[in-house]
């Protein structure tokens, strides 16, 4: 993996600062999506918007944020031992925090049909849920690189 | 926790982390982690190091806290 930082790179505060923005834009959409008391008819019209919102959010973190995610998605080959070793960290970071999350998930989405606060969970709802499933999956291990990495520069 | 004195002997050698870096084949914030304590190098990179360095890597490496220059300088002082 190159090693030079990019002068454009975010520094550790901001970084997080992004993450936090990020995941808590999953979270908020998620909530909004699951209770299904949106008119379904402008239901794709904001799912578009959100995605083009997240769209536009993925590629300014690519760029600001770029050697964690190639830190997190690099074949072995490509990294030194001690990235190596704390890529399996962060691996073993997103494991569980993301079994943890599914399972609260599932458990708040019990709840909330019980209590009948969702009323209707359709394919827009499944369709949300299962993509916000991916997304996450697929990014948290570059995502908690990015939240422990505290860069030395080179002196 | 494995105690070094990288940051001596670069100052010594006049070399930075990224010509170590290079020389040993890591990204040079691996060094600035092995000298900062954070992370403890493989035998295979610590010899490396050593090698580099042309030192026996007791010598660079340590699992005791190396004495430090000033420490050394008196006692060669008062020993003669």
């Amino acid at each position: 993996m190159s090693s030079a930082s990019s002068t454009r790179e975010l520094g550790r505060g901001s970084r997080r600062a992004v993450i936090l923005f990020v995941y808590g834009g999953y979270a908020a959409v998620a909530c909004v999506v699951a209770s299904g008391k949106l008119d379904g008819s402008i239901l794709p019209s904001i799912q578009a918007v959100v995605a083009g919102i997240l769209a536009w959010v993925g590629v300014w973190i690519l760029s600001r944020m770029s050697r964690h995610w190639r830190w997190g998605q690099a074949p072995d080959a490509m990294l030194d031992e001690r990235e190596v070793a704390t890529r399996y960290r962060a691996y073993y970071l997103a494991y569980v925090l993301y079994n943890s999350c599914v399972f609260l998930s599932l458990v708040a989405l019990s709840f909330f049909i019980d209590l009948k606060y969702i009323t209707s969970f359709g394919y827009p709802q499944v369709s949300a849920l299962l993509w916000g499933v991916f997304l996450v999956g697929w990014t948290l291990p570059s995502t908690i690189l990015a939240w422990i990495d505290r860069p030395i520069g080179d002196d | 926790m494995i105690h070094n004195r990288l940051n001596v002997l670069r100052a010594e050698r006049g070399i930075s982390r990224k010509d170590l870096a290079d020389a040993v084949g890591v990204n040079f914030q691996t060094v600035g982690y092995i000298e900062r304590g954070d992370y403890s190098p493989s035998l295979d990179l610590a010899l490396k190091i050593a090698a580099h360095f042309g030192l026996p890597v007791e010598m660079v490496f340590s699992l005791k806290p190396f004495e430090t220059l000033t420490s050394q300088l008196m006692k060669a002082k008062g020993g003669g």
